[in-house]
């Protein structure tokens, strides 16, 4: 017997034409979970795992559109998704459904609904979930406080006749609520899961929703804005007022739901901005990744990279910033920041090597300063990594492929647990697609997620180790002349030393507590110790040292290192919602953040091969400490429009201490001592605002604008200086549509941007560092499209244009007391054209010895345009095309990817500055083009098992 | 419902439509980046060849100057340490005649185009350049640059009234005297372009300012006191590397014959 577990997710808004737009992704997450079969089904079901087909049947054919009282769609056998938005596919423990608002469940096929109309049959199908029949409505326990309006989650089995056989609270609220829910949902009556024609039994989690006899659901009642959810978290709640399909039109059945979709970045109904992205699950793992931050290049605006080598944070491109190794982007993992204010290798250093792609459920994406939540390095936006798996029980996987790479992981996730519950290993090993790359790393990741009644736990603890020796930069001329390979490296000593260690170890809690009134909190505390070394010569021969100028010509090796312990809490509270008239409702959101960084780095030129130091140039002690505190009032006008109004001011606070400052000349070393104390703090504040406004159904609006700000390189401050900030503004509009088509459903968002820095930086080659250029701005526009014009086909496309300009000149110096300059001049290092496709396929094609085996697949193409380089050069443009085929029999799964399928040479990151890697000849000071030499086509095999 | 369907569908079209539209006439905007460009570089002599104190007369016969690694920065005082990036150069040695009022082409200088605008663009203040010197950052000492013979050479002719007859004399400058590279040569702020002609201006007569050209013939008439150790050879090198830089001339366009502009 065939057993199938099923994570349903819908959502619809009782009233609202905004909150209906809210409710989309519910419905869509719902596509990409009908099909899921979990594995702690009962019986034989686990084979199937991952994605059944079954999924975007649903999602694509199920549910009538429209809002509340809004037209009807004429087509509703297929259900057009409400979300311009990707869909997740996987989501926290919260993140499960109830039945959908016309009595079916969501993502099931309507009883009236004629599957061979859409061309979609039921072996296209492979799996249908169960669909509701009938469902009374709950009844509100005798005796119960009526001002508490609780939820219960139940998890429910359906049997093959379509009864519940089984229902045991999985979320509680108290006893007597928990009693009445299982009560309720014990009455439902469901039409079966089918699988291959047959009925199976099936799980499926429910949440009951409780409300006080006379509050009504209905019309008048819209659904507030979302208070703060621990994660991505949809629940669909099934009220008391809910009515199945057998009495109720789709219309009015949709009055009788009620949706809280809330998460921070939450996209669809929730979105901020046009530029606020949700990157699923089934985007995520269509493309081959190297990486798992390889992810982001699916987010519209985004190209990742790793240049430098492993170990060494990658170069991020985002809406015309070049963030280097995260310095304008602000990125978290299930609450944890990682950006590193102050690293010695770049203002807020990002290494998200750690993450382990598997376990990446999804990312959520603002670019722009639009959520009071953000924080600093906050500047082109954030990017949300959230964690746990869907897969559960055991899995082994090993994969080997070009340069003699390997890569193993063992993945645990327990069955009876949450889908934040998880262990795992990662571990991998290369010898490089070129000279000096070989290197191995290792990460293990461990979650556990757990609630009991209204309050909610979640942990997670990492360590991480990557040890890989770099190649470096080669001059473009070198290669063009052939004096060197494109993946070579320069034969010397100092270029053949180079190499990168990065450690780290990190824990997060959280705890989240679920007011009786509606009302949410969350407080949180992390820690995490990182450490970093890097020898990277970017300059070859170039550099003097500065204790004793004789000593020149022994490789321009610098020595980076940088260790750094953190630590954090945050705490952020919901209020209930309030409904101050009948056409206004909404929520207030307060809350606070800090964190302490104390920092040790050095930066010394060594020679190699013995790696002796022959100059120091930095020795700093550092304590930074910043804190935050934010608000925002949330509300919604006339079932149309949406505003956020919100704040955030930083106070951050440092304390320096530079043992190499005021470095003393050497005939005065008797009297003078090197070092310089000194202290210094500063306030960042500014507003947070967004709109949005429904035009017509499947059409919003959006406007925002935010100011935020990116702390600075703490040793760069003097004694008592307020501390500068470099200060954002942006300003998003736009707009974001879902249609659906007779060639399937599109959902898109467009829009404009801008964005003014008050004091930007970019990368100095002798020193290994970014510097000040000055300040800038970024006006562009953004496009994507997400269409999926078969239940297991889709594709995703965004098309980005930035002109990135420098406003004035960089600070004057002594070397160059009138930096190059003119009016409008782009930036350096800045692309600006980005595209990016992603393409997905997963279907069914057949049984082998009684084992169902599916194939998939995908790929993705990018095309970076020509950056501008300083001094009148500009690198060329970068095409990337990564694809993967597989199968899927059973519990067994081997797959082959390619990475530059094309086999193009291409620089992943183009620098132009001075060098001299020709020590015998006069050295040249011109600037010239430099490149770190991207990968060539990477080929990789995959055999996995789940046990 | 078809029909509203469509109309969505339609207004999506047509907004990315705009978008992409906006796009490629924003993208036409684009500024060009300046480029890597050469230019000539000249010398001439200026000055008489010969230099008069009282009633000694001394005139050179020949002067060989060699220059190398000419270094055009946007500092005003031009070093190792504040000229780390250049924005123009020349770093093959040449032997130039400093005799020769010319303008005569000694080579080719590479550097980046720059455009005098409201706050400048790429603006050149000051060159450091040497005397056939090639001190690398991974040789412990200076060494003749490729192609010379000496910093610089001179070959002359001193008669004062103490001597019977005019003195020949020939001196060689080495290169570890004339060190790693002269002071900055400040010149008035410039650019280059594709048209842009520097010229090094010479001055020989210069250099034996602060000479007394008289004591020369003080000693035995054969044997002029020209020696590394010599007060004479110090002022020289002092001259040449300090005292009597040449000067830099940046024209925007080439010379039309052959004399400058």
């Amino acid at each position: 017997m065939l057993a199938l577990g099923l994570s349903l997710v819908a959502s619809f808004s009782p009233t609202s034409r905004v909150w209906a737009q809210a409710a989309a992704p519910a419905e869509t997450r719902s596509a990409e979970a009908d099909g899921r079969v979990d594995s702690e089904a009962e019986g034989d079901a686990g084979p199937h795992g991952a994605e059944a087909p079954a999924s975007a049947d649903v999602g694509a054919g199920t549910r009538s559109d429209g809002p509340v009282g809004g037209p009807k769609p004429a087509n509703a056998e297929r259900i057009p998704p409400r979300d311009a938005a990707p869909r997740p596919a996987e989501r926290t423990p919260g993140a499960e459904a109830a039945a959908g608002p016309d009595g079916l469940e969501p993502g099931s096929p309507r009883p009236d609904a004629d599957a061979s109309k859409d061309g979609l049959s039921d072996a296209r199908a492979g799996a249908t979930p169960p669909r509701v029949l009938e469902a009374p409505e709950p009844d509100f326990p005798e005796g119960a406080d009526p001002a508490e309006h609780p939820t219960v989650i139940v998890h429910t089995t359906i049997g093959e006749s379509g009864e519940v056989v089984e229902a045991h609270v999985e979320e509680s609220v108290d006893a007597v609520f928990d009693a009445a829910a299982v009560e309720a949902v014990k009455r439902w009556r469901f039409a079966p899961a089918m699988r291959g024609g047959e009925a199976v039994v099936s799980r499926v989690r429910l949440a009951v929703h409780f409300e006080p006899p006379g509050f009504s659901q209905g019309a008048s009642s819209p659904v507030l804005p979302g208070p703060l959810e621990e994660g991505p978290v949809t629940t669909i709640e099934r009220s008391q007022t809910a009515a199945t399909a057998d009495d109720q039109d789709d219309d009015e059945a949709t009055a009788a739901f009620a949706a809280t979709v809330e998460a921070p970045f939450d996209h669809g109904k929730n979105a901020r901005a046009p530029s606020e992205h949700r990157l699923d699950r089934k985007l995520l793992e269509s493309a081959p990744r190297r990486e798992a931050g390889d992810m982001l290049s699916s987010a519209p605006g985004f190209f990742m990279s790793r240049p430098e080598g492993g170990a060494v944070a990658g170069r991020i491109i985002l809406r015309g910033f070049d963030a280097e190794h995260g310095q304008d982007i602000a990125f978290s993992v299930d609450g944890l920041p990682i950006n590193q204010p102050s690293h010695i290798h770049g203002q807020g250093y990002a290494e998200l090597g750690f993450l382990i792609p598997e376990l990446v459920t999804h990312i959520d994406v603002l670019e722009g300063v639009y959520d009071p939540e953000q924080g600093d390095f906050a500047v082109a936006g954030s990017a949300r990594f959230h964690l746990g798996t869907e897969k559960r029980g055991l899995q082994l996987k090993s994969g080997y492929g070009s340069f003699n790479t390997w890569r193993h992981l063992v993945l645990w996730a327990p069955e009876e647990a949450s889908t934040g519950t998880f262990a795992a290993v990662d571990y991998q090993s290369t010898d490089g697609f070129g000279q000096n790359r070989d290197g191995s790393q290792i990460s293990a990741l461990l979650g556990w997620e757990g609630r009991k009644g209204r309050v909610s736990h979640r942990l997670r603890g990492g360590v991480y180790g990557a040890r890989y020796r770099l190649a470096g930069v080669l001059r473009r001329r070198d290669i063009d002349e052939g004096r060197i390979g494109f993946f070579d490296s320069y034969p010397f000593p100092t270029a053949e030393n180079q190499n990168a260690i990065a450690l780290q170890a990190f824990a997060t809690y959280r705890l989240g507590l679920h007011h009786a009134d509606g009302g949410r909190s969350t407080f949180e505390a992390w820690a995490a110790a990182r450490e970093f070394r890097s020898q990277q010569n970017f300059t070859g021969f170039t550099q003097v040292s500065l204790t004793n100028p004789d000593l020149r010509g022994r490789g321009d090796l610098i020595e980076q290192s940088n260790r750094q312990l953190s630590t954090g809490l945050s705490a952020v509270h919901v209020t209930r919602p309030y409904k101050p008239a009948s056409w206004a409702v909404g929520h207030v959101r307060v809350g606070t953040d800090g964190r302490l960084d104390r920092i040790n780095q050095t930066q010394n030129l060594v020679q190699a091969p013995q790696n002796t130091t022959w100059d120091q140039r930095i020795a700093a002690d550092i304590t930074g400490v910043d804190v935050g505190l934010f608000g925002e009032v949330d509300f919604a006008f006339f079932e149309r429009l949406r505003v956020r109004a919100g704040f955030r001011g930083d106070l951050l606070l440092y304390d320096i201490d530079d043992n190499l400052g005021n470095r003393t000349p050497r005939f005065r070393r008797e009297t003078t001592i090197d070092g310089f104390r000194r202290s210094a703090a500063g306030l960042a504040a500014g507003p947070r605002l967004s709109a949005t406004y429904a035009l017509i159904p499947g059409l919003d609006l959006l406007a925002a604008y935010g100011e935020g700000y990116r702390s600075p390189q703490a040793r760069l401050l003097e004694d008592g200086e307020s501390a500068p900030f470099t200060k954002v503004r942006s300003v998003d509009l736009g707009v974001r549509s879902s249609v659906e088509t007779p060639i399937g459903s599109i959902a898109s968002s467009a829009g404009f941007f801008y964005t003014h820095l008050s004091d930007d930086i970019a990368f100095e080659a002798r020193e290994g560092r970014a510097e000040s250029v000055g300040p800038s701005q970024r006006l562009g526009a953004q496009g994507s499209v997400r269409w999926e014009p078969l239940h297991w086909l889709f594709t995703q496309a965004s098309l980005t244009f930035v002109r990135a300009t420098l406003l004035s000149p960089p600070p004057p110096s002594a070397e160059d007391p009138d930096p190059p300059f003119v009016p409008g001049q782009a930036l350096p290092f800045v692309a600006p054209w980005l595209y990016r496709q992603d393409l997905g396929a997963r279907q069914a094609v057949g049984s082998w010895f009684g084992q169902e085996v599916t194939a998939f697949g995908g790929a993705g193409y990018t095309y970076l345009g020509s950056r501008p380089l300083p001094f009148a050069t500009a690198a060329a443009p970068v095409h990337l095309l990564d694809a993967r085929a597989g199968l899927e029999v059973g519990r067994v799964t081997f797959d082959l990817s390619a990475l530059n399928l094309l086999n193009l040479q291409y620089a992943a990151s183009e620098f132009a500055f001075p060098s001299n890697w020709t020590p015998n000849e006069q050295p040249s000071r011109l600037s010239e083009r430099h490149i770190a030499a991207g990968p060539p086509l990477t080929l990789m095999a995959n055999l996995g098992v789940r046990l | 419902m078809k029909g509203a369907h469509a109309y969505r569908t339609w207004f999506s079209l047509f907004w990315l439509g705009g978008v992409c539209g906006s796009l490629n006439l924003t993208g036409g905007c684009a500024e060009s980046p300046a480029e890597r460009i050469t230019f000539e570089v000249r010398a001439r002599s200026e000055g008489p060849p010969s230099l008069t104190q009282g009633e000694a007369t001394l005139t050179l016969t020949r002067a060989e100057l060699t220059v190398s690694g000419i270094y055009l920065c946007a500092s005003s005082t031009a070093s190792i340490d504040l000229c780390a990036e250049a924005r123009g150069e020349m770093l093959p040695a040449v032997v130039v005649d400093a005799l020769n009022p010319g303008p005569i082409r000694i080579g080719e200088g590479e550097g980046f185009e720059g455009r005098r605008g409201g706050q400048g663009d790429r603006v050149m203040r000051s060159a450091q350049l040497s005397y056939g010197v090639q001190w690398l950052l991974t040789a412990a000492r200076p060494a003749l640059a490729p192609g010379a013979h000496a910093s610089l050479h001179l070959e002359g002719r001193l008669e004062t009234p103490t001597t019977s007859q005019a003195l020949d004399w020939r001196l060689d400058i080495a290169p570890s005297a004339a060190g790693r590279s002269t002071g900055a040569v400040t010149f008035a702020p410039a650019v280059l372009s594709r048209e842009t002609v520097l010229t090094l201006v010479l001055s020989p007569s210069a250099w034996f300012a602060q000479i007394d050209i008289a004591s020369l013939a003080e000693g035995d008439e054969d044997d002029i006191p020209l020696e590394p150790d010599s007060s004479t050879y110090s002022a020289l090198v002092q001259a040449l590397t300090s005292s009597a830089l040449p000067r830099f001339e940046f024209h925007s366009h080439p010379p039309t014959s052959a004399g400058h502009r």
